[in-house]
């Protein structure tokens, strides 16, 4: 696409990650530079590392799979799309998979030293003063997944071929932090470990038209420390009580209360038809509020929608 | 025609919600009423639930 100038470039060795700063509006692109290399991905708000991508949140929102169209969220309670991917040649990545691990490479296969994206993030992301607990799960660009019927994930063969790449435009300031996923027994990557291309590229006016986000809050609880009880950061890492401690539940108590609800004969059938369904309860009570809530849920909910009726 | 009272147990936070609904004026002007409205509107949208299929829990 044209328009666009390049304001960085790097090419990931295997082995090795990267941090680097894309700003509101910028564009990140990963392209493959062999046959098929999955990219492990972490990502923070560049003005408060406290902020960070969230797998929970953009698993929830967009399934195990997101693809070109989906957004990238950032961690309760923050919450706000960090990033779009706005291209997507491939449409294969995975919220499923955690990062792996050294752990994860000798506790299962005997390897007191391997590469792993843990480690690499962590070294990645130290160029900015952050440490190893400041790697969180991953996006994992490219990495192709399923889970079975009895709800275990597996891996399945890489699809991306050279030249295939992902493109994702920046909602906020982030330090983004891609590297070249170390699972190399695996069929992530094709057993065989290779470089990707890394650009931060500034979008054109039509794209930031077409796919920016609001950057400031739209929602009251999208909170920021200035909403926090707390809002320092702890600088000593052995925890100590607080004796002052006083809880202040957001909600709390929580009373109930029972709502009579009247029915015509007709209606009442219908509590005994869904009664005998299974999946509603079996108190009347019960049913009519199971009911009333699925409807509820398909007519108001707003994003994207996962819920079945009646579930 | 008889009529059956259902007790809907609820609470504070669904409560406010039913206000919400209740402030749109096209469910019921009262919490009972919403929830009668919003109960017939699923199983009318929703037969395959009625006809004994298991809904998904």
């Amino acid at each position: 696409m044209t328009g666009r100038d390049v304001v960085f470039e790097h090419v990931l060795e295997p082995g090795t990650g990267k941090a680097v700063p894309v700003l509101r509006g910028q564009i990140l692109r990963i392209e493959q530079l062999g046959d098929g290399q999955c990219a492990d991905f972490n990502a923070f708000n560049l003005h408060d590392y406290k902020e960070y991508f969230h797998t929970g949140r953009t698993r929830h929102l967009h399934g195990l799979f997101p693809k070109e169209g989906d957004m990238l969220w950032s961690a309760p309670p923050r919450e706000r799309p960090m990033f779009t991917i706005i291209r997507d040649t491939v449409g294969t990545n995975d919220v499923l998979y955690p990062r792996c691990t050294g752990f994860l490479y000798e506790y299962q296969y005997g390897f007191e030293r391997h590469t792993n994206c843990h480690d690499i993030l962590a070294e990645s992301i130290r160029e900015y003063g952050l440490t190893p607990d400041d790697v969180h799960d991953s996006f994992n660009f490219w990495m192709h997944t399923g889970v079975d019927q009895t709800g275990h994930p597996y891996i399945k063969r890489m699809l991306a071929a050279k030249g295939d790449y992902v493109e994702l435009i920046a909602h906020f300031d982030i330090l983004a932090v891609p590297n070249v996923c170390g699972a190399d027994i695996f069929s992530t990557s094709n057993f065989e470990l290779k470089p990707l291309k890394l650009q931060v590229l500034e979008s054109t006016p039509k794209e930031r038209e077409r796919f920016l986000e609001p950057e400031e809050r739209r929602y009251r609880n999208q909170r920021t420390p200035a909403d926090f009880k707390q809002k320092e950061i702890r600088v000593m890492r052995e925890l100590e009580r607080d004796a002052s401690y006083v809880p202040e539940w957001p909600v709390y108590p929580i009373v109930t209360h029972g709502v009579e609800v009247e029915l015509a004969d007709e209606e009442y059938a219908l509590v005994d038809r869904l009664r005998a369904n299974g999946a509603f309860g079996q108190t009347d009570g019960a049913i009519v509020r199971h009911a009333f809530f699925s409807w509820w849920i398909e007519h108001y909910m707003q994003g994207p929608k996962h819920l079945h009726a009646g579930e | 025609m008889t009529t059956h009272t259902v007790t809907v147990v609820i609470n504070q936070q669904q409560e406010e919600m039913l206000d919400r609904l209740v402030a749109e004026q096209r469910h019921g002007s009262t919490h009972a009423e919403v929830i009668r409205s919003g109960f017939v509107a699923f199983c009318r949208e929703h037969p395959e639930f009625l006809a004994g299929e298991r809904g998904e829990a």
